[in-house]
């Protein structure tokens, strides 16, 4: 058996397949790859709400994803490619709406900011309005 | 002819629930998640023009999800590209028609 066959392959030299043939045998998936994916798509959806809770999202993913990389690249072989792929995928994801959202957010400050020493008079109209809810 | 009737009653009770944006409604900016409602319901009702219009990046995002949800139980080959790639095009959309809002609708 020479040394250059990777390291699931068996006497053949060929990869070895699992029962559903697509996968290589043994391989389980990067911790948290799913969740990461999920979070990361989400975060974006979750645009109409001041940007928070796409922040918070995306954060959460992108410290999973920290952790489930520093795990995968202490053994490679040991956990599934398309785990992998999710996982990059799903990074991205979050690295995007936390961009995003922090920009929104940054928007809606500064508009407030605007509104506030433009318009003071005018806003406590508003507060009278909200003050009208509270019953 | 009851089913399709009490798909009406329904479409009609999501129309008339509507809630407004706490934005729109108090300081006359929009979100960028304003008309996703309206685009839901009229998607609803099979009117996809409508829909798209009110807003557009609905579909793609709806699109998504059913497809993250996809990729999860079979697990496909590239589904991880076809993710990313979804995800920036809603992106894309999203920012786009935010910024047309606030420039071309904002009173």
């Amino acid at each position: 058996m020479d040394t250059n066959t990777p390291p699931n392959a068996n006497q053949f030299g060929q990869q070895n397949y699992g029962p559903t043939g697509n996968m290589p045998y043994m391989l389980e998936p990067v911790p948290n790859s799913t969740a990461v994916l999920v979070l990361g798509i989400i975060s974006i959806a979750t645009c109409w709400c001041y940007g928070i809770v796409g922040v918070i999202l995306s954060i959460i993913a992108l410290v999973m994803s920290g952790s489930a990389r520093k795990a995968y690249n202490a053994s490679p072989g040991k956990y599934s490619p398309g785990s992998y792929n999710n996982l990059k995928a799903g990074r991205i994801c979050a690295i995007i709406g936390l961009s995003l959202s922090v920009l929104y957010m940054i928007f809606i400050i500064l508009y407030f900011f605007a509104l506030f020493t433009v318009l003071s008079p005018g806003m406590m109209d508003v507060f009278d309005n909200f003050n009208s809810f509270s019953y | 002819m009851i089913l399709l009737t009490i798909w009406g009653d329904f479409i009609g009770w999501l129309e008339r629930n509507q809630g407004a944006c706490i934005y729109k409604k108090y300081f006359g900016i929009e979100c960028p998640g304003c008309g996703m409602q309206t685009s839901f319901i009229e998607l609803l009702k099979g009117n996809l023009k409508e829909s798209i219009i009110a807003y557009p990046a609905l579909f793609p995002m709806i699109f998504m999800f059913s497809y993250l949800i996809a990729h999860l139980i079979f697990k496909f080959e590239k589904g991880y590209l076809v993710l990313k790639i979804s995800f920036i095009f809603t992106v894309v959309i999203i920012v786009f028609n935010f910024i047309f809002k606030l420039l071309y609708n904002g009173h």
